[in-house]
């Protein structure tokens, strides 16, 4: 096109627009109301994208560490974490700087005051991510090095200190549970696997469920019996839940034999543990690959049941430690295992040498991934519904300004013109109106925007605590060019589509 | 001579079943002033819109300038259209332009430049006798004035062929009789003109070629004929 021409078909746009003076403010109008209802849908959209964003980045990973990781050790697990893919950040905290953090949001501190002595808290790796439909994946690397680590930890020679209890879980020196003929398994137990770091436990009659769970030693932790739940295909396994608890403790790493470190004490349960061993490769199959499974129990088993179990149960753990399944997580202040999904490794506390725990927000953060992919595909579904709408109206506006100037259409035909002679002028009147109608309405939204949330932070400062909004400069670099084009877009399809009908002669 | 519109066997039969032209056939040489007579709905206005292509004939070839009119694409109909200068009964004049912007409408119309447009206008309103009016507004001009205007649009591009479809239809005899003289005047310096009209009295003093048609035929081809001539 000639430059003459478009100088020509931008005239001929003003003019009509100015001529057709009240029908260009009605479609003007339509354009302000139209992009109005958008520019506000869109900030309300980005501004919900924006906090669940704020969100998702508090709901990190914690990695909790165990007592016997060095220096060198952490430095290694900390870059192993930040080399995963997704992982934007992953903090070192001391052992001190997660209790000082726990005194500070403690409002009677001076009660952990007293623990500076004789820190009970694990180091940890503060872990964020860049969204949390990543979680999985990432939660899913931990625990693979989490494996790693703790292979790496037992290839190191063993001296760890051997804990027995007797049958009331309390702790008992090694004479008197050699007494207890406690011993004597674990010697067999040494002589067949022969491995020195065996650990020999007797059947704990009770269960402590208050047992700290940051024992540097060893940890007694509280756990419900996951398998019970697990292997509901077994039912010698569900009457007797204590025959279930060697396969638990099973780990790659692992060299002895758990079965056979039963004590004389667990006698009762001894008929079941034959069908339970046989089972045991199963269990170790599966395990490792998807631990999952094993974090799939019920939370509240009942206390009879409990008891049975407690009675009963007892075995050896991999390398440094063992454990007591209980009822509930010891996990600092953390409540409830149905909120935190504590994977263990075959059992659901079980302690790993190196990585002792991986704390996440399972539930929570497909909450937001959900509730994240809802709102985007709602607000798609607003912003096509609007420009629906927009375009039906804004067509109708401009085709009352088109039926006007049928004759002028009509002759321009006749004389020769060709269709996009024809249509330039109307698209650029369009274009005028739309920019028009958008400009004025992205102004008013944006000094609304900027009142209300001056006005939020004024009068509800509360809510500032809770979630932060997007400023109205930055919402705006975003939205103003998209009201912008909007308002042009329609436009010219309302102009196009507007002569089509006069087009046809 | 070569024809400027040649029509073969031409039949036209619009979708609600009437008849607009049956088997018609014509040639119309360069340079020749030609009138198509025939009551109303005898098939002047479809031997026009065909001309136009406004509408596609049914069966049979139109040829205009050698080109073959159902194998012009939509695209190229407005290019065929400057070939064709248009007058109607009605005038079809911009209300809202004055005379001069109606005349130079046609020229921007064809993206003529504006050195071009200001110096043509002139010449077509002197033409037309209207180079005094070329600041008013069509609503300020009688009938004939606005025809005269309309005929100085039709012409301004030049075309080679000048269609008026009943030009003094609304005119009163005198005033008839000056757009004939213009027409006459346009026919003498090389455009073909065809006019269809059923003024027997414009017919008969000029002594053009007279086509007749009747409910869709040509029933009288007659070179310097009269209204009522029969073959």
């Amino acid at each position: 096109m000639r430059f003459r021409t478009l100088k020509y078909h931008f005239g001929q746009g003003v003019r009509g627009m100015v001529k057709n003076g009240f029908m260009s403010l009605a479609a003007i109008a339509t354009v302000i109301a139209c992009s109005f209802i958008l520019i506000l849908s869109l900030c309300v959209c980005m501004n919900i994208d924006y906090i669940l964003k704020q969100f998702e980045e508090n709901i990190g990973i914690t990695v909790f560490l165990g007592p016997d990781v060095d220096e060198k050790m952490t430095d290694e697990i900390g870059e192993r974490i930040r080399n995963i893919d997704h992982v934007t950040e992953a903090v070192y905290k001391s052992a001190d700087d997660n209790l000082t953090s726990a005194i500070d949001s403690w409002e009677n501190a001076s009660i952990l005051e007293g623990l500076r002595e004789d820190n009970p808290l694990p180091a940890s790796f503060e872990i964020k991510l860049e969204g949390a439909k990543y979680q999985d994946s990432v939660v899913a690397e931990l625990e693979a090095l989490q494996l790693s680590v703790e292979s790496e930890l037992n290839a190191e020679p063993d001296n760890t200190e051997r804990i027995y209890l007797d049958n009331n879980g309390n702790r008992i020196s090694k004479e008197q549970a050699e007494s207890l003929g406690i011993v004597g398994s674990e010697e067999t137990t040494a002589e067949k696997g022969g491995d020195t770091a065996t650990e020999v436990i007797t059947a704990a009659a009770k269960a402590d469920a208050a047992v700290p769970a940051q024992n540097s030693q060893a940890e007694a932790e509280p756990a419900p019996p996951p398998e019970i739940t697990q292997q509901n295909a077994q039912p010698a396994a569900q009457t007797q839940p204590a025959a279930q608890t060697p396969d638990q403790t099973q780990t790659p790493a692992q060299t002895q034999t758990p079965a056979q470190t039963q004590t004389p004490a667990q006698t009762p349960a001894q008929n079941t543990q034959q069908t339970t061993v046989q089972t045991d490769p199963n269990a170790e199959a599966v395990m490792p690959e998807d631990s999952a499974e094993g974090a799939t129990y019920s939370s509240a088993p009942s206390e009879d049941l409990m008891n049975t179990i407690m009675s009963a149960v007892n075995a050896t753990a991999g390398g440094g430690g063992y454990y007591i399944p209980a009822s509930s997580t010891t996990d600092g202040g953390v409540a409830g295992t149905d909120l935190y999904d504590a994977k263990l490794y075959g059992s659901d506390e079980y302690e790993y040498k190196g990585i002792e725990k991986i704390r996440h927000a399972t539930e929570e953060s497909h909450m937001l991934v959900r509730i994240n992919t809802a709102v985007r595909i709602f607000s798609i579904i607003i912003m096509i519904i609007l420009c629906i709408i927009s375009v039906s109206i804004i067509m109708n506006t401009i085709r009352l300004t088109v039926v006007i100037r049928k004759n002028e259409i009509n002759i321009m035909k006749y004389v020769g013109a060709t269709d996009w002679f024809i249509r330039w002028p109307f698209i650029i009147e369009g274009m005028l109106m739309g920019f028009i109608g958008s400009f004025i309405s992205t102004v008013i939204c944006f000094f609304g925007y900027s009142e209300c949330l001056h006005l939020l932070s004024e009068k509800l400062p509360v809510i500032s605590n809770i979630a932060k909004f997007i400023g109205a400069f930055e919402i705006f670099a975003y939205i103003a060019p998209i009201a912008l084009l909007f308002g042009v877009l329609l436009g010219i399809i309302g102009s196009v589509s507007s002569i089509r009908k006069y087009l046809r002669v | 001579m070569s024809s400027v519109i040649k029509i073969e066997n031409v039949t036209k039969i619009y979708e609600n079943g009437a008849l607009g032209l049956k088997d018609f056939s014509l040639d119309i040489e360069k340079g020749e002033f030609v009138f198509i007579v025939g009551q109303s709905g005898s098939g002047k206005s479809t031997f026009m819109r065909i001309l136009l292509k406004e509408i596609e004939p049914t069966t049979g070839d139109v040829f205009i300038d050698n080109t073959e009119l159902s194998l012009l694409k939509r695209k190229k109909v407005p290019y065929l259209r400057r070939k064709l200068g248009c007058v109607f009964q009605d005038f079809r004049l911009l209300p809202s332009k004055t005379v001069y912007e109606n005349v130079a409408f046609a020229m921007q119309v064809v993206e003529s430049s504006n050195r071009n447009i200001r110096r043509s206008v002139p010449q077509v309103l002197s033409l037309v006798g209207l180079h005094k009016k070329a600041k008013s507004y069509p609503d300020q001009l009688s009938g004939g004035e606005k025809q005269r205007v309309a005929i100085a649009r039709a012409i301004i591009n030049k075309p080679p062929i000048l269609l008026a479809d009943e030009p003094t239809g609304n005119l009163d005899p005198d005033t008839a009789w000056e757009i004939m003289e213009l027409l006459k005047e346009i026919n003498s310096r090389g455009t073909t003109v065809v006019m269809a009209t059923h003024a027997k009295d414009i017919v008969n003093k000029m002594r053009k070629r007279v086509v007749h048609i009747e409910n869709g035929v040509l029933i009288s081809d007659v070179a310097e004929g009269g209204y009522d001539d029969e073959v």
